[in-house]
């Protein structure tokens, strides 16, 4: 029960939800543009969703010398504001308000405004408050006014015939026609010369700036005045039974608008009605700051930073290794390290080429004396010239590309943590983990490629793996054996000839002599002819894990950098993806919750019945038109 | 009519604000405001005869009584009095028959069209819906009203922009304001600006107040509105009458209106005297507003121009810097091609010769023997050189381009709000769009060194063919390495062979003792310097005409000096009350 009191529009979940996502959205570069606004707007209607229960608030709105006060002290059937000639008159507002409601339902009114309490019946649900003008010279007199107007819930709009056009009337009406509504006064009928013609020109005119059917009440406030001081000082009562004077025009409707066609469920529907189209307004607004065809934008960044993060490793391991494959000492290593693993028969002969090279070619010189661990010192020694700095301008650069694209598609790449921070300062917000992000990829991709490099090369020359291993020893001794075995074969026959005349021993190994040196020339020759094979196999394996070690950057580059490059601008994209789909959400639930059409049903709030429209006493009519004849 | 005014006119429709700053709107209303005043206003007087009628416009707020005041003046019905609001849309001019010459059409209120009222009631009518703004000019021969041309203005004050921007050209116009009020409007801000922008413009002025204003209200008018015009206005109070004024109540009021607003003739030249001087002033003024946001925002943008060079500029260092520190191989390409310009006849054949043939069976053994290409160390040294600085160049241009796209932010000053219309489409190049433009500066940039090998090598042949001695002593030496080293040295040992180096050293060492011997000059460190600033020359007009060229586009272009100092000199001599 509380709760439906608390809440008697239904809009306080979707306000609540509108809030939380303008608070949180900080992604879109207009609408932080526009945020003071946006936040003030929601204020506003944090306000107004407090006040739903507290009395109607009426404002008396007029420039300055148009008789709000007058019309004010009619309405009160006392001098409640002071009213004179000189311009501008009142200079503070005046509360007019039931006292069993008690000041403290005028809310921060009440230490603002002049309290008049009063015990009207009719009027027990609303303040009337005189407020002073907006186009004075006086510059307190509009501050107060536009303070007033914050919490006015209808504004009752006091023109005569010489203001009822200003330019500044216009103007407050343009600012504050979605959350406030308006009932037109046509003042100081009696100096008018044709009241019902400026009432419809001034109709025209609002038409033309967005209020169509306005309702427009024509009166003289000091002729109603002037009768109850009459009255007053005959004794007879001044509100009720007043005789109305010739001029009066449509006193009786204006007051039979403010005390009974506002009755409490009107005085809701207007309110909850108000409510709901400042709640639109503000979701137009948000909406008019939020690029449009955003899924589409982001799948744009994305791939567009897929392709820059693409070029960024590229880039990378090119600094590391391009220098390496062009680096002659180590291919030389490599060259030497290769050639000389080979298994068998044959990587003797290569073991016995290669020994011979390093001691003629100055490239394998320093390959002889190598170890595993001399190779790691040179991979890092040649790594060690790539600079951390350049590295970090590079990787700093690419995520300055990321927040521009972004910046051009129409978002502001912020972190979500990050909204304390004014515009255009928090966009730095990936910067402060690059430079350790580099400093750990240079060093992981030194430790790496040194520590990586030995496994790549017993990898790359089938060491570590037994099948393949074994299987180089047959492919590579395959030949040479045959050769051994032929000769070993053609020895033993020869050490048993089938003739069956016995040598000796002596003699057959002696006959056999030039046989094992055939022997031994044919498994040098079967040698070479492999060598060719051989080095193009060497270059290829040089090759290969010059390429696996390009791979330790890309992994690098994904475990140092990752956080950096990968899973921020990862999250900034879902984080803007979000927040649009939450506001998309949050758009179709207004459609849903608020009332469809917002312009006919709220204006029609204080449209006259079809009653209204003919004067609401045939007497007061009759009595005005001969009047206007006789002046 | 005045030269300087012409020039004045053409400049103040040449010049623009740029678009999108916060206060662009405000200025662009100046600038036309300007524009207005010295249309309406100085050039229309520099047309007219010295002994000309003033002009008194009637002006004051919606429907506070100008037509009818109007229509008291002239004792005729012209302007059609209404109580509805802006019932006067087109300004009716009642001048005097004789007055006619002084006013040609074009020259008074050149943007309107002129209208001549045969018969008084046409006025009403005859305007309606957007037609261009026009004026009736309806001619008399009202003795009284003789000395005067009378205007009755629309309201200052309605919704109308329309209208407050006629009655604004014809308070330009006036010479003198009968300023029309009422006790309702006579504190309105929009009001008293008006009054206050009459004062400022020197205009004479009269101020009525209508509607049966009493005596506090005149007075509260007198202590609380006049003296804050800083000027005196003569007042006079007329009665409240429903339908008008009546003939029988009116005669007083109507005597004492006219001696007001018709001075004795000879005050007439001195209000107009007043009235251009103050238009001068004020224009002055204005112009001087104009002209200094113009230099605002020229020097905003010019100072964004010569940051973005700035930038580059500090780019370009940095890449200097960053070739010094790389080895400078383009000396050692000189000395080669300087050896072979100088052949020794026989022995050069036989050397290329045996080398040649070398080299071929070294090359082909290599790769029967290694199954690839043999590359000499030179090659490959220069290849890890060219990758090197191509990385350097890409990343100098990714961040001149981040540095660049930043620039208007931090210098835009008051036009900030512009910035991102500036710079919507800089940042977001792609990764192949970048990529070529440091291929293009790569393959710029190789080019221009093989040029400069080539300079440098004439250069050098020319002045060794002028020492015959130094030339010989060349080739003396070359033979003898040739000899000595050359036949040992070969492609069998990979390329690196030492004796390649040593050749290559010995030949340096002796060629520079040649060169410097015949006054040649090929100091490493000297020459490095003038090539790494050659180089880096080509690279900032690369950057230039890429990264900088994109933003310097987009700016807008702002002021012409020269205009900009005519207007200056325009904005002096009217602020001393002179015309240019």
């Amino acid at each position: 029960m509380s709760r439906r009191r608390a809440d008697p529009t239904g809009l306080a979940p979707l306000i609540e939800r509108i809030e939380q996502w303008v608070h949180t959205s900080r992604c879109f570069p207009q609408l932080e543009h526009d945020r003071a606004s946006v936040e003030a707007l929601l204020k506003q209607i944090r306000e107004r969703q407090a006040s739903l229960e507290t009395p109607l608030r009426i404002l008396l709105l007029g420039g300055t010398g148009v008789g709000k006060s007058t019309l004010f002290n009619a309405l009160g059937g006392a001098d409640l504001a002071q009213a004179a000639a000189v311009r501008p008159t009142t200079r503070e507002l005046t509360a007019y308000f039931h006292e069993e409601n008690g000041s403290a339902s005028l809310g921060e009114l009440e230490s603002r405004a002049r309290l008049v309490p009063h015990q009207r019946e009719l009027l027990r649900d609303k303040v009337v408050i005189d407020a002073p003008d907006f186009d004075s010279t006086a510059e307190e007199n509009k501050k107060l006014l536009l303070e007033a107007l914050r919490s006015t819930d209808l504004a009752v709009c006091v023109v005569t015939g010489e203001k009822y056009l200003s330019s500044e009337l216009f103007q407050l009406l343009r600012d504050h026609r979605e959350g406030i509504e308006f009932v037109f006064v046509l003042n100081k009928l009696d100096r008018a010369g044709d009241g019902q013609a400026i009432a419809d020109d001034l109709k025209g005119e609002l038409a033309r700036h967005g209020i169509p059917d306005a309702r427009v009440l024509k009166v003289s406030a000091l002729a109603v005045r002037q009768a109850q001081q009459q009255a007053e000082v005959d004794g007879r009562s001044v509100l009720d039974d007043l005789p109305l004077p010739p001029d009066a025009g449509d006193w009786a409707e204006l007051r039979n608008l403010l005390e009974r066609e506002l009755d409490r469920v009107r005085i809701r529907e207007i309110k909850a009605a108000k409510l709901a189209d400042r709640v639109r307004g503000l979701l137009a607004r948000v909406d008019e700051h939020i690029p449009e065809e955003v899924p589409e934008k982001i799948e744009t960044w994305r791939l567009g930073w897929g392709e820059t993060l693409r070029d960024l490793t590229n880039d990378l391991s090119r600094t590391f290794f391009g220098a390496i494959h062009h680096d002659f000492e180590l291919r030389n290593v490599l060259r030497y390290l290769f050639g000389t693993a080979f298994p068998g028969v044959f990587g003797v002969f290569l073991g016995i080429v290669y020994g011979v090279r390093s001691l003629l070619m100055p490239g394998f010189v320093r390959a002889r004396n190598f170890s595993s661990s001399d190779l790691e010192e040179l991979m890092g020694e040649r790594l060690r010239a790539v600079e951390i700095a350049s590295v970090e301008k590079r990787v700093a650069v690419v995520l300055e590309r990321f927040e521009q694209e972004g910046r051009r598609l129409g978002f502001e790449p912020t972190r979500p943590e990050a909204e304390q921070l004014p515009l255009r300062t928090s966009h730095r917000f990936i910067r402060t983990q690059v430079p350790q992000g580099v400093a750990a990829l240079v060093t992981s991709v030194r430790s790496e490629a040194a520590r990586r490099f030995y496994e790549i090369f017993e990898q790359t020359s089938g060491e570590g793996d037994e099948p393949t291993r074994r299987l180089q020893v047959v492919v590579w001794n395959a030949l040479p054996i045959c050769v051994g075995i032929a000769t070993i074969y053609a020895f033993l026959g020869s050490l048993f000839p089938e003739s069956g005349s016995p040598q000796s021993v002596a003699e057959s190994i002696k006959g056999a002599i030039p046989l094992l040196e055939g022997g031994l020339v044919f498994l040098v020759v079967t040698c070479l002819l492999e060598w060719p094979l051989a080095e193009r196999v060497i270059e290829r394996r040089i090759y290969t894990s010059l390429t696996l070690l390009e791979g330790v950057v890309e992994r690098s580059v994904e475990s140092c950098l990752g956080e950096a490059i990968v899973t921020e601008p990862e999250a900034v994209l879902a984080d803007i993806l979000d927040r649009h789909r939450d506001f998309v959400r949050l758009r179709q639930d207004a459609s849903r919750i608020l009332p469809a059409e917002p312009r006919p049903s709220a204006r029609q709030l204080i449209q006259p019945e079809p009653v209204h429209l003919e004067p609401p006493t045939p007497s007061s009519s009759q009595k005005a038109t001969p009047v206007r004849e006789r002046v | 009519m005045n030269e300087g005014l012409t020039q004045l006119q053409d400049d103040l429709t040449a010049v623009s604000f740029v678009p999108g700053t916060e206060s662009a709107a405000d200025y662009e209303a100046l600038l036309s405001r300007t524009a207005r005043l010295l249309r309406v206003k100085l050039t229309f007087e520099s047309r007219r005869a010295p002994d000309a009628a003033p002009f008194v416009v009637i002006a004051g707020g919606t429907n506070v009584g100008k037509s009818t005041v109007f229509n008291w003046l002239v004792g005729e019905k012209i302007g059609s009095s209404s109580p509805l609001a802006r019932h006067t849309k087109a300004p009716t001019i009642y001048v005097p028959r004789s007055e006619l010459p002084n006013i040609p059409e074009g020259v008074l209120l050149p943007s309107y069209a002129r209208m001549t009222l045969e018969r008084p009631e046409d006025a009403a009518h005859e305007v309606e819906g957007e037609a261009p703004v026009s004026y009736f000019l309806r001619l008399h021969e009202n003795p009284e009203a003789a000395g005067r041309v009378l205007i009755d203005s629309p309201d200052i004050d309605s919704t109308h922009d329309r209208n407050r921007r006629v009655a604004e050209d014809l308070l330009f116009l006036a010479d003198q304001v009968v300023f029309v009020s009422t006790p309702e409007k006579y504190n309105d801000e929009l009001c008293v600006r008006y009054l206050k922008r009459a004062v400022e413009l020197q205009k004479g002025l009269t101020c009525v107040l209508n509607k049966g204003a009493d005596k506090d209200v005149e007075q509260d008018f007198l202590t609380v509105v006049v003296p804050g015009l800083g000027g005196k206005a003569a007042t006079i109070c007329l009665p409240y009458e429903r339908e008008g004024p009546s003939p029988t109540t009116d005669a007083p009021y109507r005597g004492e209106l006219r001696q007001l607003v018709f001075h004795p003739q000879q005050d007439a030249q001195d209000l107009r005297q007043r009235a251009l001087s103050g238009a001068c002033v004020s224009l002055g003024r204005d112009l001087s507003q104009v002209t200094s946001r113009l230099r605002e925002e020229l020097s905003e943008l010019d100072r964004i121009r010569a940051e973005v060079d700035l930038v580059l500029e500090a780019r370009r260092d940095d890449y200097v810097a960053f070739l010094r520190s790389l080895e400078f191989y383009e000396l050692d390409r000189v000395f080669e091609r300087l050896m072979r310009e100088f052949r020794i006849p026989v022995l050069d054949s036989v050397y290329d010769g045996v080398r040649g043939a070398l080299g071929f069976m070294g090359t082909n053994l290599t790769r029967l023997v290694s199954g690839r290409q043999s590359k000499n160390s030179k090659q490959s040294k220069l290849e890890a050189r060219a990758e090197v600085d191509r990385q350097k160049v890409k990343e100098l241009f990714e961040s001149a381009r981040a540095d660049v796209t930043e620039l208007p932010y931090i210098h835009a000053g008051t036009m900030r709000q512009a910035v991102p219309g500036w710079v919507a489409t800089l940042g977001g190049v792609s990764v192949e769009q970048s990529n070529a433009e440091v291929d293009a500066f790569t393959k710029q940039a190789e080019a221009e060194t093989e040029r400069w090998v080539e300079d440098e090598t004439r250069r050098h042949v020319e002045l060794l063919n002028k020492h015959p001695l130094a030339r010989n002593s060349l080739r003396a030496m070359k033979g003898f390495l040739q000899i000595g080293f050359g036949l040992i040295s070969a492609h069998l040992t990979g390329g690196l062979g030492p004796w390649d180096l040593l050749i290559g050293t010995a030949t340096e060492r002796a060629t520079k003792v040649v060169l410097e011997s015949a006054g040649g000059h090929l100091h490493y460190q000297s020459m490095k310097k003038e090539f790494t600033q050659k180089r880096g020359a080509l690279f900032l007009e690369s950057l230039r005409a890429t990264v900088g060229r994109q933003l310097v586009e987009h700016l807008p272009p702002g002021v012409d000096p020269a205009r900009l100092e005519r207007l200056d000199h325009a904005a002096a001599s009217l602020g001393r009350g002179e015309l240019p």
